[in-house]
């Protein structure tokens, strides 16, 4: 049969040459890949669009660090801005200065300006979501001032790939919990709930120095750590001005209103995904104002129990589970000892859990919204979906009863099993 | 006397069970979660007691009729005309559900990776598998789906595993989704929609006869149902049951989601491939099945004449629709029904006749 062999052979030619991906072939050099996309609201337009493209000449080796800039100091990325009334079909006209075709399938942020998130983000989101090159594993950043800002004076100074710094923001708050990254399928489906409000970290560059920085209150005050700061707010000196600290909080697809690093500490141990962090506590046994350095970690997701009462009424058991470590301690009290040991535990739970309800209250006044997720658990609460959409649970969160108890248990003293205080300076 | 090959048990339950599997790559499980809210992956449950009372009145009717499939048995039990009509019935669901998956399986694959590729190329690729596939003939397909089950099932398994991180369980709850009725009603009729039943029933005869089929069906049905309610708890506990049913093709928007570190993401590619082969699979069983029912119908000594035109049918229909919300709404209104006609409801008949004649026969003079 050599004919039919040799029609089978052309037939499987055929389907090799046109189906191996060849028909919309492009090769990488062809392709311009846009790294992050910040939006702005425009002067002339709806949107100020911002795209930073890697530079793939700077990022082979030669560049030194990221960030750019549309004039001639070319970083590892270029940033450049368009106004413009919609998102994907703009991203055509960045194309008639740039020789390549732009894709989004590296982008690894979203920036949204805090402006344009006050107004909302559906209308945003939407046509994103639907384009084939959005990747729902990106992050969703909220820019305190311009994302187009933000984008051109990132510039971090050790990572040569761009995308890294992204992909390093991301796993970066399992080792201090000072924001909860936000993905952009996750903060997408927190737009749709019936149960949860969103949150995306903040950032901004960097607005103080040390001289105009707000002073970090005393010791004993805020107990944990210094003040709590919001992206730009931390008076750093050198490196790189972006900053990453805080959440923004959402209700429904608006931003309405801000919480700093602290408490975004306090978010994550509500939601049982804080990783660790090292944090302070003022010192119970001192007689001067003093601090103790515990590096902490989440023992086991925290518990969460609701209860509904017949009138609707919501009341939320929260158990949190902390291991502490000490790491210093400024008195040189002997808080390795038994009885002493307690006492820290006791003085930190109660410190946690303060710094919890806090958060809580301010949840359910200042912003109304539910960035734990306790309508995740409500939910169990009810058989089918059709009552539990019309218990409404979002307008309901600000009026329930949320308790929050924090269990800690100091496993480690580091590497000194007992301190003993020194003679002083005298 | 058409030569079909034989396989064996395992080749058997492995080639029903990919074929089952085929709708969850495709937007179907969507329509589930659409149904039942987040409570889709129960649909399954009740789809599989479908199912399993489908495979068990099957062999019930194959077991009275040892050495025939369901074609010869169907005309022997309605007579010849009547016996005809439901046979055409069997033959013309084989086309229609070749035709929508062509066209579905063509789709997706322009969404997914070939995007500037012209849907009739890839429509193309696909029955040409399919096409190969069937006139290489049942054992041939059998023995390559057991040679590639490690491959689709492992890989399905490592893709819901994977996207275990991403998992939020409270996504579960309510636990009854949009309510008990829908949910084992339209639900589980919708999951139950199948074409591995009568497919089995065709094919009978090489999997090893009537004595096999309700072993191999239950098996198969166990592993696939078992697997799609595993992949649509996963799902709705990755994407919450309100977006959910917004995604065109929600298993690739779940491997897209896969992110294990910075070294372990993009996996998608390696869903693309079972994807293609788990859809060149389908397509060559369901025109192998059209084509080898005919041939019993028509009492053809060789199905393989028939390959060549109901495949070139099946394209030229499959490009019939001018979009794909038009061939998900005839996929949903038209074919998940019409499913149960010649898996259920054709079987149950045969049964009744069959019963009354004896009935009929037994008070007799």
């Amino acid at each position: 049969m050599p004919v039919l062999r040799a029609l089978v052979f052309s037939l499987a030619a055929i389907i090799t040459l046109t189906t191996c991906g060849c028909w919309g072939a492009r090769e990488t050099d062809e392709v311009a890949y846009i790294l992050s996309l910040g939006f702005d609201r425009g002067k002339q337009s709806e949107l100020l669009l911002s795209v930073g493209i890697a530079n793939p000449m700077n990022i082979a080796g030669t560049g030194a660090g990221g960030g750019g800039s549309g004039d001639d100091e070319a970083g590892s990325t270029v940033i450049m801005g368009l106004e413009s009334n919609s998102i994907i079909p703009s991203l055509n006209l960045f194309d008639i200065s740039v020789d390549r075709r732009l894709s989004l399938l590296h982008t690894k942020a979203y920036i949204f300006s805090e402006e344009l998130a006050r107004e909302g983000l559906q209308k945003l989101l939407l046509p994103l979501i639907r384009y084939r090159e959005l990747r729902g594993t990106s992050l969703i950043l909220i820019s305190r001032g311009s994302a187009k800002d933000y984008m051109e004076n990132n510039k971090p100074l050790l990572e040569l790939s761009p995308t890294k710094q992204f992909e390093l923001i991301r796993a970066l708050t399992g080792n201090h919990g000072l924001y909860s990254s936000t993905l952009y399928q996750h903060f997408y489906d927190d737009l749709n709930s019936f149960a949860v409000d969103g949150t995306a970290p903040l950032v901004a560059i960097q607005e103080s120095d040390q001289e105009t920085a707000r002073a970090a209150a005393g010791v004993g005050v805020s107990n944990l750590t210094t003040e709590d700061y919001l992206a730009g707010e931390v008076p750093l000196t050198g490196g790189n001005p972006a900053q990453i600290i805080g959440n923004a909080v959402f209700r429904g697809d608006r931003m309405v209103g801000s919480i700093g690093g602290e408490e975004s500490r306090y978010l994550l141990m509500l939601q049982g995904r804080f990783r660790s962090g090292k944090l302070t506590v003022a010192d119970p046994l001192a007689g001067e104002p003093a601090l103790v350095g515990l590096e902490v970690r989440q023992a086991r997701r925290s518990k969460i129990k609701t209860r509904i009462d017949p009138e609707g009424k919501v009341a939320i058991d929260v158990d949190i589970y902390l291991e502490p470590e000490i790491i210093g301690i400024m008195s040189g009290i002997n808080y390795e000892s038994g009885e002493n040991k307690a006492v820290l535990e006791e003085a930190f739970s109660l410190e946690i859990q303060r710094g919890c309800q806090d958060l809580i209250r301010r949840t359910q006044e200042e912003f109304r919204s539910d960035i734990v997720g306790f309508g995740n658990k409500a939910k169990r609460h009810f058989w089918t979906t059709s009552p539990w959409e019309e218990f409404r649970w979002l307008e309901r969160y600000p009026d329930a009863e949320v308790n929050v108890t924090v269990h800690s248990r100091i496993r480690r003293t580091g590497l000194l099993l007992k301190t003993t205080p020194n003679k002083g300076g005298e | 006397m058409i030569r079909e090959g034989t396989f064996g048990p395992a080749e058997a339950v492995i080639l029903l069970a990919i074929s089952n599997i085929a709708r969850f790559f495709l937007p179907y499980p969507r329509n589930l979660v659409e149904i039942a809210g987040s409570a889709a992956w129960m649909t399954l449950l009740g789809g599989l007691v479908l199912a399993l009372a489908g495979i068990y009145v099957m062999s019930v009717i194959l077991n009275k009729y040892p050495g025939k499939t369901i074609i010869e048995i169907t005309e022997e039990v309605f007579g010849p005309a009547v016996g005809m009509l439901f046979n055409l019935v069997t033959v013309s669901f084989f086309l229609a559900v070749g035709t929508l998956f062509t066209r579905e399986f063509s789709e997706a694959m322009i969404i997914a990776a070939l995007p500037e590729t012209p849907v009739s190329v890839i429509s193309v690729a696909f029955l040409a598998m399919g096409l190969a596939g069937a006139y290489l003939g049942i054992e041939i397909l059998a023995r390559t789906s057991r040679l590639s089950y490690l491959y689709v099932l492992g890989g399905i398994v490592l893709i819901l595993l994977a996207i275990i991180p991403q998992c939020n369980p409270d996504n579960l709850f309510p636990l009854f989704g949009k309510g008990p009725l829908p949910v084992f009603g339209a639900g589980s009729l919708s999951a139950a929609a199948i074409t591995e039943v009568i497919l089995a029933a065709v094919l009978v005869q090489a999997m090893g006869g009537a004595k096999q089929f309700r072993s191999i069906g239950f098996r198969a049905m166990l592993i696939a149902y078992g697997l799609g309610a595993a992949f649509l708890a996963t799902l709705t506990m990755a994407i919450n049951y309100h977006s959910l049913t917004e995604f065109t093709l929600p298993f690739y928007k779940l491997s897209r989601l896969i992110y294990l570190g910075r070294f372990f993401q993009r996996v998608e590619a390696v869903f693309v491939i079972i994807w293609s082969v788990v859809g060149a699979l389908k397509i060559a069983l369901t025109l192998y099945g059209a084509a080898v029912s005919l041939a019993r119908l028509l009492k053809l000594p060789d199905y393989r004449p028939l390959i060549w035109p109901l495949g070139l049918l099946m394209f030229m229909v499959s490009l019939l629709p001018p979009d794909l919300p038009s061939m998900i709404r005839i996929d949903l209104d038209f074919l998940r029904p019409f499913a149960l006609l010649p898996n259920y409801v054709l079987p149950v008949l045969v049964l009744i006749i069959f019963q009354l004649r004896r009935w009929v026969r037994r008070a007799g003079p």
